[in-house]
């Protein structure tokens, strides 16, 4: 037994290499079990997924932290999704059995219920191995809602400004891309709340005076969604330091944070920044003083109890009072 | 190393998939679904608790504010609530409860006249409590009302109460601790132990029980359980959450049934059966949550649970989660059906089977196993892995020949089920 398994795992991961590092000799039909088949003829689309978080989604650690490593098995349903497709639109996916590992993978989102692959491409190469075929969802909110609107994230969206909206989630999760060979498609990076550049273009911060005194405004100018969207765990923080006489600075002070609480902290309210709205804070004091230079931040945390200097600083702008 | 060169090397033998060899095509066996849920809860409708209004609540508040008062108007008021009818008296103080804005004070009332005098049909909404009840003493007084009606839920609370030594609120725990001990007089008695024989003993009683519980979904010295009618109710309305789409009453749902006494399975069986494709996913997954208990309820019953869940193996939407209940009952009257898709299935419904036959199979498929190992079978790392583990009990396997490219979390997963195995029923 021993002797035979051994053999047969020696064999099983050379061929394994070689189907997937090496394209496919014809156009033969595919059966696709595994998204590690599209790897071969789409290599740029698998580097770019390579990077983004639908990739990570088994392993981070974040979520297994938060899902005491995948005990709470609900979890696995979005971040080990069954083929989208094989669902009602925007119906909630459920987990799959096999290769986990591989988090939102090709098959997630293309795989079809009747074989084949779903592409939002109408001139899709219909004879291509993996027998693309057209599916007006793919292009669809309701496609990415089977996971993404477990928080309201795509609701959010329906009650966006039109100007915001766009025509859906991938206008800027998935802008276009031209690609080696005259390919035209859309990236698979999926830049979002884990992006510097993509946390930036949602909203603006802006300071200033006027007869009320110092204040920050900021504005959702570019997201189709709240500020922060999703998870409760998102939490976006205005602060404010201001600088001694000495020239020295005092500590931050947090203005205000934005943010959809979890379900027992009953104390507090949904504060996440709509689509298109805008807040504005007076600069509240540090106890020394009130006047002279301040500056004013917006930290962005992936989870509320995130230390200051492990968030991403999305602005600081500077204001003399 | 990248996930695209992990991802290859952990795919093992897929590249012989790809060549000449399709696989037979899986058997075709037709399925009737039903409106289980609706059929049931429209049965139920008039059992199990009550509405109740908000005026109601309101009385039951105030009757249990004036009956802590003591003296005459006290009496009168414990009195009213003695005699209120513990069906309503059940509803009105679970709303209670339940309310995120209610006093505490009004909480831990509620919570002691519910373990004095609910309804056994509270068991599935108290039961959900234990989610999300952070105050020890109520924990205490939720687990003991269960107790009383059958219930082993709640026992895992008393041991986290006396096994918990250091608190932000030392006198909580204190009088949490005090009354667990108290509540520990409960327990079913049996040949060795007694109420009264000291807290060693107790403590020793407590854990035995709770195996027991762990085991059966039965406490000791009890009879087999039959549900009233209030409390089939009640259950139905449980299961009917498992529609939803939001995640969370699913969630809750599911935290409830794994927790149920063994006269629930049978409900959840039929769920499995239900013409919502995400009902019977989430009932046959809460089976193969509680696990082995179904298939030592289903021996002991004599409940030909194979038939039923054979019943459902039309349904290709949730196959794979019907191998898996089915392995995860232990039985190995499964493991024919669960072979015969190890050979013909998808890839989810072969690591289905592969991981429901690892807690289900005997040693008698071990020969036809290894023949379709050699045979350039499609199987996930998954499906390898389990059928790996299923060999070692038959002979050894180095450490280098282990399937490689599996999660360590789904690796641990499968060898913990290996372990189980030693208790299939």
């Amino acid at each position: 037994m021993k002797t035979f398994l051994s053999g047969l795992l020696a064999l099983g991961g050379v061929a394994a290499l070689v189907m997937v590092l090496i394209p496919p000799k014809s156009d033969a039909p595919l059966r696709l079990v595994s998204s590690t088949q599209c790897f071969a003829c789409h290599a740029d689309v698998a580097a770019e997924w390579q990077e983004s978080h639908h990739q990570f989604a088994f392993e981070n650690p974040e979520v297994r932290r938060l899902s005491n490593n995948f005990a709470n098995q609900e979890c696995l349903a979005c971040h080990a999704p069954r083929p989208v497709l094989s669902f009602k639109p925007g119906e909630r996916v459920l987990a799959r059995q096999s290769e986990r590992g591989l988090g939102v993978d090709c098959l997630s989102c293309h795989s079809h219920p009747e074989g084949g692959v779903g592409t939002k491409n109408p001139n899709a190469k219909s004879d291509a191995p993996c027998q693309p075929r057209y599916v007006e969802r793919m292009e669809s909110v309701d496609h990415c809602a089977a996971c993404h609107n477990q928080h309201k994230t795509v609701e959010q969206w329906r009650a966006a400004p039109p100007e915001l909206k766009g025509t859906g989630c991938i206008d800027c999760h998935m802008p276009e891309e031209f690609r080696a060979g005259g390919r035209r498609g859309r990236n698979h990076a999926f830049k979002a709340s884990h992006d510097l550049a993509a946390l930036q273009s949602a909203v603006e911060m802006k300071v200033g005076k006027d007869g009320n005194g110092a204040f920050v405004t900021l504005e959702n100018v570019g997201a189709g969604h709240n500020f922060p969207t999703d998870e409760r765990s998102r939490a976006a923080d205005l602060q404010v330091r201001w600088q001694h006489a000495d020239g020295s600075w005092g500590s931050w002070v947090q203005i205000h944070r934005f943010r959809d609480p979890y379900r027992d902290e009953t104390d507090l309210t949904n504060t996440q920044l709509p689509s298109g709205a805008t807040e504005r804070y007076a600069l509240p004091p540090d106890g020394v003083t009130q006047s002279g230079s301040a500056e004013v931040r917006l930290l962005y945390r992936t989870n509320p109890f995130m230390p200051d200097g492990e968030a991403k600083e999305l602005y600081r702008l500077s204001l003399e009072v | 190393m990248s996930k695209l060169a992990s991802a290859a090397l952990s795919l093992l033998l897929l590249a012989a998939s790809c060549g000449e060899q399709e696989p037979a095509p899986a058997p075709q066996v037709e399925v009737v679904w039903r409106a289980v849920l609706d059929e049931q809860l429209k049965a139920f409708a008039e059992d199990g608790l009550p509405e109740v209004s908000a005026d109601q609540i309101s009385d039951y508040l105030e009757a249990m504010e004036l009956a802590a008062e003591g003296g005459q108007m006290g009496t009168r008021f414990h009195m009213r609530l003695e005699e209120a009818d513990p069906l309503e008296l059940s509803a009105a103080l679970l709303a209670i409860v339940e309310n995120r804005d209610m006093e505490a004070i009004d909480k831990a009332r509620a919570y002691a006249w519910l373990r004095a005098r609910g309804s056994s049909a509270m068991m599935p909404r108290l039961t959900l409590r234990l989610k999300y009840e952070k105050d020890w003493v109520a924990n205490v007084d939720i687990a003991l009302a269960l107790l009383q009606h059958g219930s082993g839920a709640g026992l895992q609370a008393f041991q986290n109460i006396l096994a918990t030594e250091d608190s932000s609120d030392p006198d909580t725990l204190q009088q949490a601790r005090f009354r667990t001990m108290k509540a520990l007089a409960f327990l079913p008695p049996s040949d060795r132990w007694q109420p009264g024989d000291g807290f060693d003993a107790d403590w020793r009683r407590l854990l035995e029980v709770q195996a027991y519980w762990v085991k059966h979904r039965r406490l000791p010295n009890r009879d087999a359980n039959k549900a009233t009618r209030d409390q089939r109710a009640e259950t139905w309305r449980t299961l009917s959450k498992l529609i939803s789409q939001r995640l969370r009453p699913v969630d809750d749902a599911r935290f409830v049934l794994v927790r149920m006494p063994e006269w629930a399975f049978e409900p959840i069986i039929e769920t499995s059966l239900d013409q919502d494709r995400y009902v019977r996913e989430h009932a046959l997954q809460t089976l193969a949550w509680i696990g082995y208990p179904v298939g030592r309820w289903a021996r002991e019953q004599a409940y030909d649970l194979q038939a039923k869940l054979q019943s459902a193996i039309g349904g290709g939407d949730s196959r794979a989660r019907l191998f898996e209940a089915m392995g995860a009952s232990g039985l190995n009257e499964m493991q024919g059906t669960l072979l015969q898709w190890l050979k013909d299935g998808s890839m989810e419904e072969m690591t289905a089977a592969a991981d429901a036959l690892l807690r289900c199979a005997g040693q008698e498929p071990m020969a036809e196993l290894s023949t379709m190992l050699t045979s350039n079978k499609v199987l996930s790392p998954e499906a390898r892995y389990s059928l790996a583990l299923l060999f070692t009990e038959v002979d050894a396997i180095d450490a280098l020949d282990w399937p490689q490219g599996l999660d360590s979390s789904e690796a641990h997963r499968r060898r913990l089920w290996r372990l189980e195995r030693e208790d299939r029923p």
